[in-house]
């Protein structure tokens, strides 16, 4: 189900809030579970299996952990272990990668093997990764196995973060997993956090989308050198608020039902290097990564060549993990190669000027977009070109005024948006303890939330003209 | 006086303490706002009815899904759910004009790919050409008109609004140059039938009503103008200039309103009728107009139309594949129209001058023209077409064809 829908906000919302408050605290588990696999099947019911499956599996695989971890039968244990991981990973990669892999052993041999394209399960790659820490945690001891199939399920599973993460470690879920009572302070912030992940969604994210998608297909006389950087800004902006939106809507839904998720973007574009970037971005993969992957291959303490293997390492599994194209790897590697850059050679120049370090970051990541958001090495140089202005393309033309003058409002508040300014004047609202600023305040999130809803309802708007032109 | 309003700011200031839990009394009005609109919007969706028809939208809007296994299981039931509740929420109407003024209000000068221009002007945008079918489309023009090389034939392709009224268009609007297409398609064209250029003498003309402001539409009046243009290549030697002008409507709210969702203007539609030697005040229909399937009137005009949502329709009641117009002349003038929606505005000013014409929309049509052209002996032929949808067009070069 999408979280932005008016039938999940006007009737699912309400209906989870009601009964999940209602029913005896014993039952507020399993009905949440239930709710969460409504939610999970509610587009397609056939990816359900997957995911039922995945759940069951690791269920049992831990419980086989947990069995040896108690006989202190390390090599079984291990063995189990290496069981489980690969089986997660074959699932998840024969759902996302299967395609893509034939694709080029086709391309490679010059054979033709037939490729049934598989249905994508919802969110397998951030449950996936759930289920994979869970394992890991349990056989460094970190906590014991859930032997609550209900509890486990639910932290596979809960709805707010099932389909797009934050991904979260089995220990900081568990800790949450004993029941909580109605309190009106927590829903009222997760609905505050909510509605402004739905506006930065509905109201900026795909309003830059439709910016990024209108530039991008321009006729190439019609490009300019201004409109190419315009476009690959606003993808710049559309990703952050699309993301970073979902997360914090997602973080405010559990927030109403009792569950604190971790967060996942703490303003990554005002960072001052690339590596200070991804401690910003997408933070829960990141340390995902940084726990499961980087840390166990040594991190940084060991050789030099060790360390630039395990950083590429870990960037080309990153790069991987955003989907199966070249796109991603090539975008994986690119970040491999700047982080150890500015490890090894230009990190602690960086520190020297504030400006400077932002504006090469924000280059830096606009330059990652790019290499994101192509689809092939062509498109790349295609849009390098217009950018640079090789080939005679002009600076600025009728057109790039048109988007700009159409568009200018929302890339201020975009900007302005990706930076700490909103979150410090909340602040300063609930800090002046006025109740007339208070209801000031709560009038604003009323305002978005209209307005977000005027482009819900839009959404599907849409006029038949008389049987021609 | 300063010190008692001192004093008095003291005492309003003293009246309210500051709040202990600023938090809780944010969380705790948000959740009451929240918890009363879910409230509000939900009964009123319960207790008003839905609603079948959107006149704004010219559609149909989705109705409550059935609930079936099969739906449920390849998740059309849940799709067809969403846009139930989109489709049928509460003051739906309302909430798609806050949306389009949201826009305006952001400096977004289209919607839904219509250009909101100045003076409330809703302007199609125009396209650019599918080259492959253009071209298809020239060479079976081009090669139709060798072939009736013994018959006058004359064509004309009439630019859209947002590149005539281009001073009404928004801002910094990069409209594409419909005269340099209308000069192309007359290299292609012009030398085996008449191609008549009409952009310079619109343009002439831009400061009148020439264009609806809520339609892709020309006017009456516009058609007038270019009638004035072709009705020497027509060979009409003394075309009439008396014409009774009648205001049909003045509620039109066309099909740029529609796709917009802008609806800040209505139009007035007029017709013209030539003041010809038997023009008589009373008696309007004085024709045969054959439709398909044997429906047959006696006028242009369909008063019904003004009654529906395209009121443009009021004009030979919309399109058709073939509409047959007889007329009470007897001079030997049988004309062929080719032609899209635009034309059917420009007929009113044809009628004097002809004994039958025959107006086919390629389309609607699937029969074999060459056939029609010698049944019906026809003189003229005539191609009308708006800009867009010739250059858009996949239908002509298939009718015109001969296998």
């Amino acid at each position: 189900m999408n979280i932005t829908g008016i039938f999940f906000i006007f009737i699912f919302l309400p209906i989870t809030l009601i009964s999940y408050y209602l029913v005896p605290i014993k039952t507020k588990n399993s009905i949440l579970l239930l709710i969460s696999l409504i939610f999970y099947s509610w587009g397609n019911p056939n990816y359900l299996i997957v995911l039922v499956l995945s759940v069951l599996f690791n269920y049992f695989i831990a419980l086989e952990m947990q069995q040896y971890l108690s006989e202190n039968n390390n090599r079984k244990l291990k063995s189990v272990l290496i069981f489980g991981l690969l089986f997660n990973v074959l699932v998840l990669g024969l759902f996302k990668y299967y395609g893509f892999f034939l694709d080029n052993i086709n391309k490679l041999f010059r054979i033709d093997l037939s490729v049934q394209e598989l249905p994508l399960p919802l969110g397998i790659s951030f449950f996936t990764f759930s289920v994979i820490s869970y394992l890991i945690d349990i056989y460094r001891k970190k906590s014991p196995a859930q032997r609550n199939l209900i509890s486990f399920a639910l932290y596979v599973s809960f709805f707010p973060k099932v389909i797009s993460g934050p991904i979260m470690q089995y220990t900081d879920f568990s800790k949450q997993l004993s029941v909580h009572r109605f309190d009106y302070e927590f829903v009222g912030h997760g609905l505050k956090l909510y509605i402004q992940g739905l506006a930065k969604k509905i109201l900026l994210a795909d309003s830059f989308s439709i910016l990024y998608q209108d530039l991008n297909t321009l006729p190439a006389s019609e490009k300019s050198i201004l409109s190419s950087w315009l476009a690959l800004f606003a993808f710049t902006l559309q990703i952050f608020f699309d993301f970073s939106g979902y997360s914090e809507m997602a973080i405010g839904l559990a927030k109403m039902l009792g569950f604190n998720l971790p967060q996942n973007f703490n303003y990554p574009y005002v960072s001052r290097s690339a590596t200070e970037f991804w401690r910003r971005w997408h933070m829960t993969l990141g340390s995902w990564f940084r726990e499961y992957v980087y840390i166990p291959l040594g991190g940084n303490r060991v050789g030099i060549l060790k360390h630039i293997r395990n950083i590429m390492l870990v960037w080309l599994l990153t790069g991987i993990w955003h989907g199966a194209a070249w796109n991603y790897i090539f975008w994986g590697l690119y970040y491999g190669l700047i982080l150890l850059l500015e490890k090894y050679f230009y990190g602690n120049l960086l520190k020297r000027n504030v400006i400077i370090s932002r504006v090469y970051t924000i280059i830096i990541v606009m330059l990652g977009w790019l290499i994101f958001a192509s689809s092939s090495i062509s498109a790349i140089t295609i849009s390098l070109q217009s950018m640079f202005g090789i080939g005679g393309v002009i600076f600025a033309n009728k057109t790039t005024f048109y988007y700009l003058q159409s568009y200018a409002l929302q890339i201020i508040l975009g900007c302005l948006g990706v930076t700490p300014l909103f979150n410090k004047l909340q602040q300063n609202i609930l800090q002046k303890r006025n109740r007339r600023t208070i209801i000031f305040s709560v009038l604003i999130y009323l305002a978005l939330f209209v307005f977000s809803l005027a482009y819900l309802v839009n959404s599907t708007y849409q006029s038949f003209l008389y049987v021609a032109f | 006086m300063i010190d008692s309003k001192q004093k008095l700011a003291t005492l309003k200031r003293k009246k309210r303490p500051k709040l202990k839990y600023p938090e809780k009394f944010q969380a705790f009005l948000l959740l009451i706002v929240f918890v009363l609109l879910i409230l509000f919007f939900n009964i009123s969706g319960i207790i008003t009815q839905d609603v079948e028809f959107s006149k704004e939208e010219n559609r149909s809007l989705a109705q409550k899904p059935s609930l079936s296994v099969s739906d449920l299981l390849d998740g059309s039931y849940s799709k067809n759910l969403d846009s139930y509740f989109s489709d049928q929420f509460y003051l739906r109407n309302s909430w798609i004009r806050l949306k389009v003024n949201l826009d305006l209000l952001l400096g977004k000068q289209e919607s839904n790919g219509v250009y909101i221009g100045k003076d409330n002007y809703l302007m199609e945008i125009p396209v650019t050409p599918d080259s492959e079918w253009l071209n298809k489309n020239l060479k079976a023009i081009d090669d139709f008109a060798k072939r009736h090389q013994d018959k006058r034939v004359v064509m004309s392709v009439i630019p859209n609004s947002a590149y005539i009224l281009s001073e009404k268009a928004p801002l910094n609007a990069n409209v594409r140059n419909q005269a340099q297409d209308e000069k192309m398609i007359a290299d292609h064209l012009k030398h085996n039938l008449a191609f008549i250029e009409v952009s310079e003498v619109l343009k002439q003309h831009s400061d009148e009503n020439i264009f609806y402001k809520t339609d892709h539409h020309w006017t009456s009046l516009g058609a007038k103008y270019v009638f004035e243009v072709l009705a020497n290549s027509l060979g009409i030697d003394n075309p009439i200039t008396d014409y009774k002008i009648f205001t049909v409507s003045d509620s039109f709210s066309g099909s740029m309103a529609s796709k917009s969702g802008y609806l800040k203007s209505v139009d007035e539609i007029q017709i013209m009728i030539p003041k010809t030697s038997n023009y008589s005040e009373i008696d309007l229909d004085t024709f045969v107009v054959k439709f398909p399937e044997n429906r047959e009137t006696c006028s242009l005009y369909s008063s019904e139309a003004l009654k529906a949502k395209d009121q443009y329709t009021v004009f030979l009641g919309g399109n058709y594949s073939r509409v047959d117009i007889q007329t009470l002349n007897d001079n030997g003038h049988v004309l062929l129209l080719i032609k899209d929606s635009y034309a059917n505005c420009f007929v009113q000013f044809l009628t004097p001058y002809y004994e039958k014409i025959i107006m086919i929309d390629p389309r609607y049509y699937y029969d074999e023209i060459e056939q029609a052209i010698s049944k019906e002996q026809i003189t003229d032929i005539l191609f009308l077409y708006n800009m867009n949808t010739f250059l858009e067009d996949r239908s002509l070069a298939d009718v015109l064809t001969v296998d």
